[in-house]
């Protein structure tokens, strides 16, 4: 059964199409990556099944609902972090309470099974403003998981934070993950789309790769990667490492390169002797098995992330 | 009525915590107050000086109930609308006009709690009042009319001006100019003509006079004429409706 069908959606800002006559049906129960570049489309789509914004054209629909007649069952995570500082922990959650129209009694025995379930019991009366970054997008994410709520949406919600807070996150949603929630992550790392079920890879207002993690990998044809960081970037090394490389443009990163290849034992003591002989140095090289971010630039000839120049 | 009282609650306590609100809501009016009265009150005969503490009390109440509609409100709603606070709330079933009902009332409680301490500084400091019981209810009933046209200006400044700081530097700006421009720091009469107008007009200003003329008999002029009565309610009810408008359009509007 599908929890969310979306049919020609358009959606444009001035002259700039953002949403460019998408489709897509989620499952119910299914944990769903949007993965993409900044500016793919990605949070404007989540925006309008939250209902935050209206498309010029197609439809929505939620539990055969539009989005507007379905806000009772859909949880909204935005980026930013919209809880107040100066407020604590629990006297956030119980305003979102009393807005979602819980009684106060009623709020305050939700609220306190919300912070059992996230693990704030100790800090749920300290004020938000000192709580680190990863604390207050557990608090974030608890006013989403009122009962009732039947579709999370959750947009970019590891940005800014450590690995270790990532790891906690994501085993907190592996707690509530169920066979009638579904799970809408949005997302530009590669990493965080590993945890889903199903990851639609977006690229200009389109969905241009559906599938599961593996299918995805297997399905471009890639078993390895060289990562190869450099002592210089430039375009000398580039043609250099480029000779090496099977997809058609080298992947550049923050310091280095990566190089497409399946036959990483023979090609990396190629690369090294190659570069060497042109008088540059490789600083580190090695193999590692293709992420979704690789998958991403394998297609669209495209990085995901902003490179450091 | 939960999304109401949780809006107020929560304005409130954002209020309360905040200590710059605090101190330009209540402790700068006070310090003008003791200012007023130790310094600049030498000179007066003393069979004045209890109305005059009594009006330089009421010149601040106005300042600070200024100060709070306008700039406490146009802060916390800059505040909200940067961290996202709206985009949230747009995902869940709220009606704006119960959060924007939340909002304004947490601001007339504030501002009402400020004005209580002020006349408490005030009367400890011998301000003196001469008024009749339907005089004083009148009085209430013009105050809360003031707090909602500061309001309607704090909810224009925090939804038309995106910075925080920009909407907190209107809105202190509007306030500290318009007071001075329009008596409420000093005597009526001392006014040129073109700016008594805008006195009688502006309705913190009008505010302040008609409360003065019931609370001690003297606003420089009959400021309960029947004209200028209801020059103040339809002005202050004008400024609060055309600031919900804004609000409701600007923080609320689908993108």
């Amino acid at each position: 059964m599908d929890s969310i069908v979306i049919k020609n959606l358009i959606k444009k800002y001035g002259r700039k199409t953002v949403l460019n006559n998408l489709n897509l049906n989620i499952k119910e129960g299914e944990f769903y990556c949007l993965m993409g570049p900044n500016g793919s489309g990605k949070t404007t789509l989540s925006s309008i099944i939250a209902s935050i914004r209206t498309p010029n054209s197609g439809t929505v629909e939620i539990y055969g609902k539009k989005p507007f007649m379905s806000k009772d069952i859909i949880g909204y995570l935005p980026q930013e972090n919209f809880s107040d500082s100066s407020l604590t922990g629990k006297e956030n959650l119980l305003f979102f309470a009393r807005m979602l129209g819980y009684k106060r009694k009623e709020a305050l025995s939700t609220v306190n099974e919300l912070i059992d379930k996230i693990g704030l019991h100790e800090d749920a009366n300290k004020r938000v403003g000192k709580y680190s970054g990863g604390m207050r997008k557990r608090l974030e994410l608890a006013t989403i998981l009122f009962p009732g709520t039947k579709v999370l949406i959750l947009d970019e919600p590891t940005t800014g934070l450590d690995p270790s807070a990532r790891r906690n996150f994501f085993g907190l949603i592996d707690l509530i993950k169920d066979k009638t929630t579904t799970i809408i992550l949005i997302t530009h790392i590669g990493s965080d789309a590993e945890n889903a079920s199903m990851v639609g890879l977006i690229n200009e207002g389109i969905i241009i790769a559906e599938g599961t993690p593996p299918e995805l990998k297997n399905n471009t044809d890639l078993n390895n990667v060289v990562n190869a960081e450099t002592s210089v970037k430039n375009d000398h090394i580039r043609e250099i490492l480029s000779s090496f490389n099977r997809g058609e443009e080298l992947q550049e990163t923050d310091r280095g390169y990566k190089i497409y290849t399946n036959e990483t034992a023979e090609v990396i003591p190629k690369i090294v002797r190659a570069v060497e002989e042109k008088g540059y140095r490789i600083t580190q090289i090695g193999s590692e098995i293709p992420s979704l971010e690789d998958v991403f630039f394998k297609l669209t000839g495209k990085a995901i992330r902003e490179v450091n120049k | 009525m939960n999304q109401i009282s949780a809006t107020f609650i929560k304005g409130l306590k954002d209020n309360l915590m905040s200590i710059s609100s605090l101190f330009w809501v209540i402790a700068w009016p006070i310090i003008w107050l003791l200012l007023g009265v130790f310094v600049f009150m030498k000179g007066v005969p003393e069979a004045y000086l209890g109305i005059a503490k009594g009006q330089t009390t009421l010149s601040m109440v106005t300042f600070s109930f200024m100060i709070a509609g306008m700039t406490s409100l146009a802060a916390t709603i800059s505040e909200d609308r940067y961290k996202g606070l709206f985009l949230k709330l747009k995902s869940i079933p709220v009606q704006p006009w119960k959060e924007s009902i939340g909002r304004i009332l947490s601001v007339l409680f504030y501002a009402i709690i400020s004005v209580i301490i002020i006349l408490v500084v005030g009367i400890s400091l011998g301000a003196e009042f001469s008024f009749t019981t339907i005089n004083l209810f009148k009085s209430i009933g013009f105050l809360i009319l003031g707090i909602l046209a500061s309001a309607g200006v704090g909810l224009v400044c925090g939804s038309l001006i995106k910075s925080i700081q920009g909407a907190i530097m209107t809105a202190v700006g509007i306030s500290v100019i318009t007071s001075a421009i329009s008596g409420v720091f000093f005597d009526y009469s001392m006014l040129s003509k073109p700016l008594q107008a805008f006195s009688r007009y502006w309705p913190m200003s009008s505010t302040n006079q008609i409360i003065s003329f019931y609370l001690t008999g003297n606003a420089g002029f009959d400021a309960t004429s029947t004209s200028n009565i209801l020059s103040n309610i339809a002005i202050s009810l004008a400024f609060f409706f055309i600031g919900l408008t804004i609000y409701t359009k600007f923080c609320w509007k689908k993108e």
